[in-house]
């Protein structure tokens, strides 16, 4: 059975006063796939991200999400089509608690009646009940990623995109996050952006790698980081070893 | 809706001051009052727009102008002070809806958004003062220019609608509405519109990527916001008797932002409460010996931001929270001695 696309870029450019950051990309990503996007910094990676979510409007091409053309949509309405983005570093309500953080993610997909026990689904999946009264500006770094995760997931979004979602985790929390994204590819289609090619390899998802704004090969996880170009030229031999 | 302990305290005490001042202070006292009152409506407005919006106005002055030019021009061509404050509220309400949208539908954020309100203040203000002659008269009500419009109606009891209120009752009726007005917003915080508001003041981008429509909701702030000050506006018109352009100016702009500071943003008791209390103490002082009451307000504004960077009401209220958490740890400290011995 052929699974329908959730999101598709066609010949994707974005430049930045004549820097051009995303160049030509033509992607594709299905519905229940989990794929990881590579690449050293700068190759254009969160730029692509932002070019699907809203943020930025791209230069030329086009970005198809759930079947319509979003380019030039503001970044609400996309995220009313079911795409939902965790951020590089984690954007939330700081004076907020954590229980509103979560509920208002749920909130506005989920409905008045259902929003109550969307958030505390969210909650438990991540699991961190425990932080639901505390407010957010008095978290760690690694606590607000996790809640960060947890807001996504409230809004039951079928694209999910997280940038980072392991950076500046200990390895334990590490293998928890990559529990949970393997997770929540059962329900949603989710690309992730991550430089720690060992949570990668706990992933095992197909990887594309991004170069200098291009996509320069895409493949078996295992396969592209045993290819010669990659391991010399974009990770190092170090990293692939 | 349940209101929060801090509220319902607040509302009562205002209720009780509603009913027992009148018989306390003298009738000039209490005029001076209620005019305290329609003021500190406009710092309610400020302090939401401010506190929980993350909107800055410099020149909020504009929309309390607006609405008591509003609430002439309606209540002359009427005859109705009550349909007069409702042209106020509604004029400003309009006027804020439609300059928030240019301006945050425009991206201006920040200082920026700061600056457009203080000019369109400025522009309003030399707007009016260039209104002299029989050429600006809307209806009935001539705008007056500097002079501003005299003779403008006072609130009166309901049916039949030529007899005025005396001078308690119009105290009490401007505190109600204060009061209705604060317990408002307070029970509007409850709800997704106000959870949203405080959201979008702390991460517009993730408000966004949530699916919620951020400028719209902070147009509705806006208006929100606009239409409290024209009431204010209103209100203060039908006090005074009298409109005149130096309620768009400047000064009242910058008191209004002074009152917001010293009673604490991020709260709406205290910039009321610090409204309030600022002008009765520049009233006594003017009245008792020759003060610059401006030098008075730059001097408490200087304390207050150096002294109580967060403001009176927060600085209290966490005072309080201090209090409390000391005593309960002493009780259970107590308990266990008795425990220990027993």
């Amino acid at each position: 059975m052929t699974l329908p696309v959730v999101l598709q870029t066609r010949q994707l450019c974005k430049n930045f006063a004549g820097v051009v950051a995303v160049k030509d990309v033509d992607f594709v990503l299905k519905a229940g796939e989990l794929r990881c996007l590579i690449g050293p910094n700068g190759a254009g990676k969160s730029t692509f991200f932002k070019c699907v979510t809203g943020l930025f409007r791209p230069t030329s091409g086009e970005v198809e999400v759930l079947g319509e053309n979003v380019v030039g949509w503001e970044s609400f309405m996309i995220a009313r089509l079911g795409v939902g983005i965790k951020t590089q570093v984690p954007s939330l309500f700081g004076e907020l608690s954590v229980w509103d953080n979560v509920w208002l993610g749920a909130r506005r997909s989920s409905g008045k009646a259902m929003s109550r026990s969307c958030a505390e689904g969210a909650l438990e999946r991540i699991g961190i009940p425990e932080l639901r009264s505390q407010q957010v500006n008095q978290l760690a770094h690694g606590q607000r990623q996790l809640v960060e995760l947890a807001v996504v997931l409230a809004a039951s979004p079928k694209v999910i995109l997280l940038d980072e979602p392991a950076a500046g985790m200990s390895l334990d929390e590490s293998q928890r996050i990559a529990e949970i994204i393997r997770g929540l590819s059962r329900t949603a289609a989710i690309i992730v952006v991550e430089h720690d090619m060992r949570f990668m390899r706990v992933l095992g998802a197909a990887a594309t790698v991004f170069h200098q704004g291009c996509i320069l090969i895409e493949g078996d996880m295992n396969e592209v980081l045993d290819h010669p170009v990659v391991r010399d030229v974009y990770l190092g031999r170090r990293a692939a070893a | 809706m349940r209101l929060q302990p801090a509220t319902a305290a607040a509302s009562i005490a205002g209720v009780l001051c509603l009913l027992i001042a009148p018989s306390l202070v003298s009738e000039y006292h209490l005029g001076q009052l209620t005019l305290n009152i329609s003021l500190s409506l406009l710092a309610l407005s400020l302090a939401y727009l401010w506190g929980y919006g993350g909107v800055l106005s410099f020149g909020h002055a504009a929309f309390f102008g607006l609405g008591g030019y509003a609430f002439a021009v309606v209540a002359l061509n009427t005859a109705d002070a009550w349909a007069g404050l409702a042209g106020a509220a509604g004029c400003s309400a309009m006027f804020a809806a439609a300059l928030g949208y240019f301006v945050f539908y425009g991206r201006l954020n920040d200082v920026y958004l700061g600056v457009v309100t203080l000019v369109v203040s400025l522009i309003l203000f030399k707007v009016m003062s260039h209104t002299a002659g029989p050429e600006y008269t809307i209806g009935s009500a001539s705008l007056g220019g500097y002079n501003g419009i005299p003779g403008l109606p006072g609130l009166h009891v309901p049916f039949p609608s030529d007899v005025p209120l005396d001078d308690s009752t119009l105290f009490r009726v401007s505190l109600a509405v204060l009061i209705i007005a604060y317990v408002g917003l307070k029970s509007l915080q409850q709800t997704l519109f106000g959870h949203l508001t405080l959201a979008i003041r702390e991460h517009e981008g993730r408000a966004a990527l949530l699916g919620y429509n951020v400028r719209l909701h902070k147009v509705f702030v806006f208006a929100l916001s606009g239409a409290l000050a024209g009431l204010a506006g209103g209100m203060f018109a039908s006090h005074q008797a009298f409109v005149d352009p130096n309620t768009l100016a400047l000064p009242l702009s910058a008191q209004c932002l002074v009152w917001v500071i010293i009673g604490g943003r991020g709260t709406l008791i205290g910039p009321v409460l610090a409204s309030i209390g600022l002008q009765q103490i520049i009233t006594k002082l003017s009245e008792t010996a020759a003060f610059d009451t401006n030098l008075l307000l730059g001097g408490l504004l200087v304390i207050a931001v150096v002294v109580l960077p967060r403001g009176l009401a927060p600085t209290f209220s966490d005072a309080v929270a201090r209090g409390g958490a000391s005593i309960k740890r002493r009780i259970a400290s107590n308990s266990d001695k008795v425990d220990a011995l027993t």
